[in-house]
């Protein structure tokens, strides 16, 4: 096995940067150059395996939410087109992480993770220069590759946990 | 405002009913229906995508936007979800949250519709000639979009007289004076003056002064808004008689100077009214209780239509005609299947479909992706195009009239569906008092 040793590290706010020098869309659309469409039994949105142009797109967005909803983290999102994604799974690991450490935290903790995540979390996220987003496709289920938040900036900090 | 629990005639669990049906979507049909108690994605039998969708399933058909919040830390099994259900039917509506939609507010108060009216422009169009006035091929409207001709308003007609002449027949109908009017009810997507159409209805009609007067928006869907306002003005005990009016004068905004044929030339104008009473006071005769609403907004369909006004006057209109065609199918279907499921009320034994029509070409396809006849919609948009808000009250209407003609035990319950700008949408059902 090479003996590879980190020598220097990306500062987050570049990454951001650079992710967003890739592939970006406003639209739904745009994401993977195809249709989107919705799930009509249910929640979530997809595009066909044999029409999606990319598997992982960047995009700047009006607004997100992340909701814990029956144990699952899930993430809202209108984009600048003003077209909503609703019930996207949050695939992001930090993210996933975080909401593991806060559920270990105390008595209450689905209530107070909720309370983080509708509060602070909009403040946090929203306000932080560097915001970005990437979504993702999962792979063929269903005959569909599922939108996915991918990838979410800022990425959350450890003393956050303090904060509920 | 969630479904409250009443056992159906038959004695069945309607949250049962719901999970179980919002359960086979999410599964094969050769999957057994599991034990209660099962752990539905520890057990594999559901993944976490199919879970969440399952759970918002659940939300819309049954009314209980708090299901996924609710079932934090709990396991994911079909005895949550019901225990959940259950838990939320148990609490008091006051306390409510306002995103859970209307059904019966008081629980106990039921609302009819004892009479109705639609009316069209007096000045009826062939399709053709509208072609031509567009500058597209003569004959587009009618092969594209089914349509035959268009209801236009004379000179002498506008939301105002459209609405009043609905308004005066249903009060004349049910043998009501306008002065027992609690409230006028107006909708309209074209109307945008002041003093408002409830305000000018209510003067013509020579309403009560303490009558109220109230304007509602959502373009085509303002009629199922306007009903839902009514149905809880009336079951909170506010008011007792309640006109609602509908009236869109598209001809005069969507001109062919303003917006193109593909678009503008799919309206007419007409109007539709309906008399609601509590049923406790209604007078005998013919009469369709209301059922519950429920309304949303799918916003990844917003791009899909856009009207506003130009600065220095005409309309800016962005026009999707076939994604717009798409999404209004296809949330329509869903919309007309979260009401099968939350009135338990099955698409089959309907008597007619009152939806909103954007062109007799979406319709047929609305019926064949329903599975039902395309008899049981009326077809309205055939001879006077698309009627904005009033479309599904004129529908409505028909189906009424229809429902008349039979004989009262053969009359059959109407399902309500509409949708406007934004994606909003709604539902709801009737069946005969």
């Amino acid at each position: 096995m090479r003996d590879f040793r980190k020598t220097a590290a990306v500062a987050e706010p570049e990454v951001a940067s650079y992710l967003g020098k890739a592939e970006c869309s406003d639209s739904l659309r745009g994401l993977f150059e195809c249709a989107i469409h919705e799930n009509r039994q249910g929640s979530g949105v997809y595009a066909y395996p044999t029409e999606a142009r990319r598997s992982i797109c960047g995009c700047h967005t009006k607004n997100l939410r992340l909701e814990l909803y029956g144990n699952e983290l899930r993430a809202t999102l209108v984009l600048f087109s003003g077209e909503v994604a609703r019930d996207l799974p949050v695939v992001d690991r930090d993210w996933l992480d975080f909401t593991d450490a806060a559920e270990n935290r105390g008595a209450n903790r689905a209530a107070r993770l909720e309370r983080f995540l509708n509060s602070q979390f909009q403040y946090k996220i929203m306000s932080c220069p560097h915001y970005f987003v990437r979504i993702g496709l999962t792979r063929p289920y269903r005959e569909a590759c599922w939108l996915m938040l991918d990838t979410l900036f800022p990425i959350p900090k450890a003393d956050w946990l303090e904060e509920f | 405002m969630a479904l409250r629990q009443t056992p159906s005639l038959k004695g069945e669990d309607p949250f049962r009913r719901i999970i179980e049906a919002c359960f086979r979507r999410e599964v094969d049909s050769a999957t057994p229906f599991p034990n209660e108690t099962e752990d539905l994605i520890e057990t594999g039998i559901l993944d976490s995508m199919a879970w969440v969708s399952f759970l918002r399933a659940v939300e819309t058909a049954s009314g209980v936007s708090d299901l996924g919040s609710v079932l934090n830390e709990q396991p994911a099994s079909i005895a949550s979800v019901l225990a959940a259900l259950r838990e939320s039917s148990k609490k008091p509506l006051a306390s409510d949250h306002s995103q859970r939609g209307i059904c019966r507010p008081a629980g106990t108060l039921s609302v009819l519709i004892t009479a109705s009216c639609s009316a069209q422009g007096s000045c009826v169009v062939p399709s053709e000639e509208v072609d031509r006035a567009f500058g597209m091929p003569i004959g587009k409207l009618r092969k594209r979009a089914g349509i035959e001709s268009l209801a236009y308003a004379t000179k002498r007609e506008n939301e105002l007289t459209l609405g009043a002449k609905t308004a005066e027949e249903v009060l004349r109908d049910a043998s009501y004076g306008a002065q027992e009017l609690d409230w006028i009810i107006a909708t309209s997507e074209t109307h945008h003056d002041y003093p408002a159409l409830s305000a000018q209805l209510h003067s013509r009609l020579l309403a009560r002064e303490n009558c109220g007067a109230l304007d509602v928006g959502g373009g085509c869907l303002g009629l199922l808004n306007a009903l839902a306002v009514a149905q809880s003005l009336i079951a909170s005990g506010v008011a007792r008689t309640i006109a609602v009016v509908t009236a869109d004068v598209h001809s005069r905004t969507l001109t062919p100077d303003c917006v193109a044929g593909e678009f503008g030339g799919l309206f007419g104008d007409g109007a539709s009214a309906f008399l609601l009473r509590r049923e406790e006071d209604a007078r005998g005769g013919f009469g369709y209780r209301l059922g519950e609403f429920l309304f949303g907004c799918a916003g990844q369909y917003a791009a899909a239509i856009r009207v506003a006004g130009k600065k220095g006057g005409g309309l800016d209109v962005k026009f999707e005609g076939e994604a717009l065609s798409r999404a209004a199918i296809t949330r329509m279907e869903m919309v007309i299947s979260a009401v099968e499921m939350r009135s338990g009320i099955p698409r089959a034994s309907v008597g007619g479909f009152a939806t909103h029509q954007p062109n007799p070409r979406l319709l047929t396809l609305l019926a064949k992706q329903c599975g039902v006849s395309p008899d049981a919609f009326p077809p309205i948009c055939r001879t006077s195009g698309n009627l904005g808000s009033s479309m599904c009250g004129a529908a409505l209407h028909t189906a009424l009239q229809n429902a008349a003609r039979a004989e009262a035990r053969q009359r059959k319950p109407i399902f309500l569906t509409s949708l406007g700008p934004g994606l909003l949408f709604g539902g709801s059902w009737l069946t005969p008092a």
